[in-house]
């Protein structure tokens, strides 16, 4: 049996990202729940969130974002061979969001699949790309975190209905050019499915519900040594960081978890306070804003770090093209 | 060298100051989190973690919500055993300098955003309306399967 080999490295030729037009704000929520704008920017950090439209579906986030990154990366749609949603918030699962995704994008019959690791679904689809493209079973592969998780929040409950929002970003990930280095490091992930309850959906026809005490204590406790490993294994010190991008679940989760890194110098994202929690797609959402900023750039290190429902988590290192 | 109670309540005053915006003297040991400091339980997780950090005493959570005045947390911290020498976990980068924008402590001048299209109560109606219609259709979609 043969086996095929790709590149000795793999890296992300572009980032792209969308966001639905409809902005939301505290004062918004506070009309129809008990809350208001100062307790959700200091207990959450968000200031204003996205809403997508009714007829708004994943699918039609995930091709805007994806576009986007294929225009920026210099590729055409038939240079892609492979198309990955990260995405726990489908409009269905027969059929999936990507073969969908890839037709309307132009890319024809690439590989294409979902994946569901809520919101370190990016890192993990990320991880799995750069596999393929090292190992030879794609040669560019578009990822993409899209999400539309308005239509499974109940809008009357305070505890979640301020927290979660819709958007999408993508990465198309390719193999590095002749002698260069790998710009997507080694992955670092894993799961507890004790805490399966802690986030979760009870079916179909139900809300999203979380226990927001224990799921801060555990993300703000148990990931840094993640984040850490994913580092070593890149061979990358923290202290080198140009940035730290973590899921943005919570403003002072993401602190939390930040200042245990050793990393003084990285900016850590904070993309949630005009996005809130888009799950998979805050991560590449988060990037593609800091690059169109220029708050990061070519050569830069970035850590990356995803978690949530599951519990799941996956972080890896990758240097900005 | 165990630490001494003026000692857990100067540290304890610090954290306080920092999640929860309290200033450090206000921080007594007769303080009720909830009536005096207005202290959610949310940020009092924050606490224990930050305690946990700070005098290497982990305060899980049933016993979390039995400690309702900071003099209850110091009586806990002390009883653990806490000396200086041994706080558990990687030391945190003091001096750290995060660059967040920290919204809740200044006015963040805001990009310019389309306005909403319509007030939330009419979305989350339309909203409400288009979710139990999907999923009144697809409940419809399960049972005709028989399922």
């Amino acid at each position: 049996m043969k086996v095929t080999h790709g590149a000795p490295g793999a890296r992300v030729l572009a980032f792209g990202g969308y966001q639905p037009a409809r902005v939301v704000t505290n004062d918004d929520l506070a009309a129809t729940v008990d809350t208001n704008d100062e307790w959700i920017r200091s207990r959450v950090g968000i200031v204003t969130r996205r809403i997508a439209a009714p007829d708004e579906t994943v699918a039609d986030m995930a091709v805007n974002a994806g576009g986007k990154a294929l225009a920026a990366s210099g590729l055409s749609a038939s240079d892609i061979d492979l198309v990955i949603v990260a995405t726990c918030t489908p409009e269905s699962t027969i059929p999936n969001t990507a073969a969908t995704v890839a037709t309307r994008l132009g890319i024809v019959a690439s590989g294409a699949f979902d994946m569901n690791a809520a919101c370190a679904g990016f890192c993990y689809a990320l991880a799995a790309a750069s596999d393929f493209v090292r190992a030879g079973s794609s040669h560019h592969v578009l990822v993409i975190g899209a999400e539309k998780l308005s239509q499974w929040v109940d809008w009357t409950d305070r505890s979640t209905c301020i927290i979660f929002a819709d958007g999408a970003g993508a990465a198309v990930v390719g193999p590095v050019e002749d002698g260069s280095p790998a710009g997507i490091g080694p992955v670092v992930w894993g799961s507890d499915g004790t805490m399966a309850d802690k986030i979760y959906i009870t079916d179909r026809n139900s809300f999203i519900h979380q226990e927001g005490q224990t799921v801060f204590r555990w993300s703000t406790t148990a990931l840094h040594p993640v984040a850490l490993a994913a580092c070593e294994r890149a061979g990358v010190d923290p202290a080198s960081l140009a940035a730290f991008v973590p899921h943005q679940a919570n403003l002072r989760i993401i602190e939390g978890i930040a200042r245990k890194l050793g990393a003084p110098q990285a900016r850590v994202a904070d993309d949630i306070v005009y996005s809130g929690n888009t799950s998979s797609a805050s991560i590449p959402l988060a990037l593609s804003h800091m690059i169109e900023r220029g708050e990061i750039g070519a050569g830069d290190s970035v850590l990356l770090l995803g978690f949530g429902a599951g519990v799941s988590y996956a972080a890896q290192v990758i240097t900005v093209t | 060298m165990a630490m001494t109670d003026e000692e857990i309540l100067s540290g304890l005053g610090e954290i306080i100051d920092e999640v929860a915006g309290v200033p450090a003297d206000q921080v007594t040991p007769d303080k009720n989190f909830v009536d005096d400091l207005d202290i959610d339980s949310l940020s009092m997780v924050e606490i224990a973690v930050a305690a946990q950090d700070k005098f290497g005493v982990e305060i899980p959570d049933d016993q979390l919500k039995n400690l309702k005045t900071v003099q209850d947390v110091v009586d806990y911290v002390r009883g653990e055993g806490v000396s200086v020498l041994s706080a558990a976990g990687p030391a945190p980068a003091d001096g750290t300098q995060l660059r967040l924008p920290a919204p809740w402590r200044s006015q963040v001048s805001e990009p310019a955003l389309p306005p909403p299209r319509r007030h939330l109560t009419k979305g989350a109606i339309h909203l409400a309306g288009r979710l139990s219609t999907h999923r009144c259709h697809w409940a419809g979609r399960y049972h005709a399967l028989g399922r």
